[in-house]
């Protein structure tokens, strides 16, 4: 506290770049912020995607804290940005919707992590959201790049817990790539946190 | 920092000196001058609710949230503080009368219509369940469901077989506009969804209904639709001048789709934001009005 007193009147505004290089080893003020300022956030390229109703909107609105109850279904995509563990998260959640699908691929190119939703009440549904995911796995784009399933909608009484649906994806045959599966509820907000640990968790191994 | 400062100034104190001034040259209180001087509509309504919203009157300021029965009563109550005689201004008890069914009117409706999107669409419910095949039947007359469940509602833009799950944040809200535009602008309805249904240039008619039923909802909510009602509604706007107010953004978001020949579906947030812009736009001009005119050449 002294120490900057000193500083700021012992010296005029504009020479206090100069002098805080000069004693930069001191850590006065400036040059930890200068040092912050020196290492902006490592921005990440994230995929949302899923079948439609699965609650990716809901999930995107929630990593932004936004109001989630006004959503209607995603004709296009939405993208936001989020700040998290030193990341600049930048999320692309694309619609779901069947005649949509193929556009998904216009998306792939330099995704550092993707995030695929499932509705775990949606059990009609289980075997085309797999087939889904297997073919995103087999894409040439996506190689290698780690997967976090969300077993969503968890706050739904028939919903399927996320070992089952690991079984049924059979996710454990996965080889390639790091993936983890983390059940979830978009709505009220469970799960998604420790869905996002793993996802800067495992940027940080890639880029290592 | 000096306009916040005249600003506080000028409502606190200088706004009553002026209009204790300006009253005791005229002999008219504020209100009676708002109603003489600007024509029926956004303009003197904006007023007047501004008048009233400030008044330091606890009768004045409470005219806002008086419900329609007791509106009368409550004008007279306004006339006896403020001491206005009927003989002396004859239209001035039923231009207030106007302008506060207009103002209760339109948080009533915002009520009305809250309650109608918070309503979840249920299958259980027939009456939920006949809205949604008569939307079928009126856009596709000359086609049968071939069941409840089916890729057939994909056909007039929903996302899956299913369309119980596409309605979500605007609950019935959405299918009851999507039904009103289709039953009172039938020719226009099928229109836009053949516009819709284009192999290059389309997009989903339903999904996207919803989503302009989001963008209403939202403009009500802020109360930036107030100049629209106050202009176009003499009295207390009702639900179906709302779902009237959806068949605008229906018909005019489809035309300006066609016209702007977008890359793909896929920039439909972006060309959604530069329509929602120019609604917006629209309804900063005092003689707004949003009404679905049908161009004669259909």
């Amino acid at each position: 506290m002294q120490y900057v007193a000193v500083r700021l009147t012992s010296s005029p505004l504009v020479t206090l770049g100069g002098v805080s290089r000069r004693e930069g080893n001191k850590m006065g003020l400036l040059s930890i912020l200068r040092k912050l300022k020196s290492t902006p956030d490592q921005e990440v390229r994230i995929l949302l995607l899923g079948l439609d109703n699965g609650g990716k909107t809901t999930l995107l609105k929630q990593l932004a804290s936004e109001d989630i109850s006004h959503i209607t279904p995603t004709q296009g995509f939405n993208i936001k940005s989020v700040q998290s563990q030193g990341f600049k998260l930048n999320v692309w959640d694309i619609g779901g919707q069947r005649k949509i699908r193929p556009y998904w691929r216009n998306y792939f190119e330099n995704t550092d992590v993707l995030i695929y939703v499932i509705d775990s009440a949606d059990r009609k549904r289980f075997e085309e959201t797999g087939q889904e995911l297997a073919e995103l796995l087999d894409e040439e784009k996506l190689s290698g790049v780690p997967v976090l399933i969300f077993a969503n909608k968890q706050d739904l009484l028939t919903a399927a817990p996320a070992s089952e649906i690991a079984e049924g994806l059979n996710l454990h045959t996965i080889r390639d790539r790091m993936w983890q599966i983390q059940s979830c509820s978009a709505l009220t907000g469970e799960g998604i946190q420790e869905g996002m640990n793993w996802v800067c968790k495992s940027v940080n191994s890639k880029k290592k | 920092m000096l306009g916040y400062i005249w600003q506080y100034v000028y409502t606190s104190f200088l706004r009553y000196w002026l209009k204790w001034l300006i009253r005791q040259a005229t002999g008219n209180c504020e209100l009676q001058r708002i109603c003489s001087s600007c024509k029926p509509g956004a303009t003197r309504t904006a007023k007047a609710e501004y008048s009233l919203r400030c008044s330091k009157n606890k009768v004045v300021r409470g005219a806002l949230e008086t419900s329609k029965d007791n509106l009368e009563q409550c004008v007279n109550q306004i006339m006896q503080e403020k001491n206005v005689k009927s003989q002396k201004d004859p239209q001035f008890k039923a231009s207030l009368h106007i302008c506060l069914l207009q103002i209760t009117g339109y948080s009533s409706l915002y009520t009305s219509v809250e309650d109608l999107r918070k309503e979840v669409f249920s299958s259980d419910n027939p009456e939920h369940e006949a809205m949604l095949l008569k939307l079928w039947d009126l856009l596709m007359p000359s086609v049968k469901l071939d069941s409840r469940i089916t890729k057939q509602w994909g056909d007039i833009g929903f996302q899956g077989d299913d369309p119980k799950t596409d309605f979500r944040g605007m609950g019935l809200l959405g299918l009851i506009n999507l039904v009103f535009f289709s039953e009172n602008y039938t020719v226009e309805a099928r229109q836009v969804l053949s516009h819709a249904n284009h192999p290059k240039l389309g997009y989903s008619y339903a999904i996207v209904g919803i989503n302009l039923t989001e963008m209403a909802y939202s403009l009500l909510k802020s109360g930036a639709l107030k100049p629209h009602f106050y202009n176009t509604v003499q009295g207390t706007p009702e639900l179906q001048h709302f779902h009237q107010l959806y068949c605008y953004l229906a018909y005019e978001f489809d035309k300006f789709w066609v016209a702007e020949e977008p890359e793909s579906i896929m920039h439909f947030n972006q060309y959604r934001e530069k329509f929602h812009n120019i609604v917006k736009a629209h309804l900063l001009e005092p003689d707004v009005s949003l009404t679905l005119t049908v161009s004669s050449k259909n």
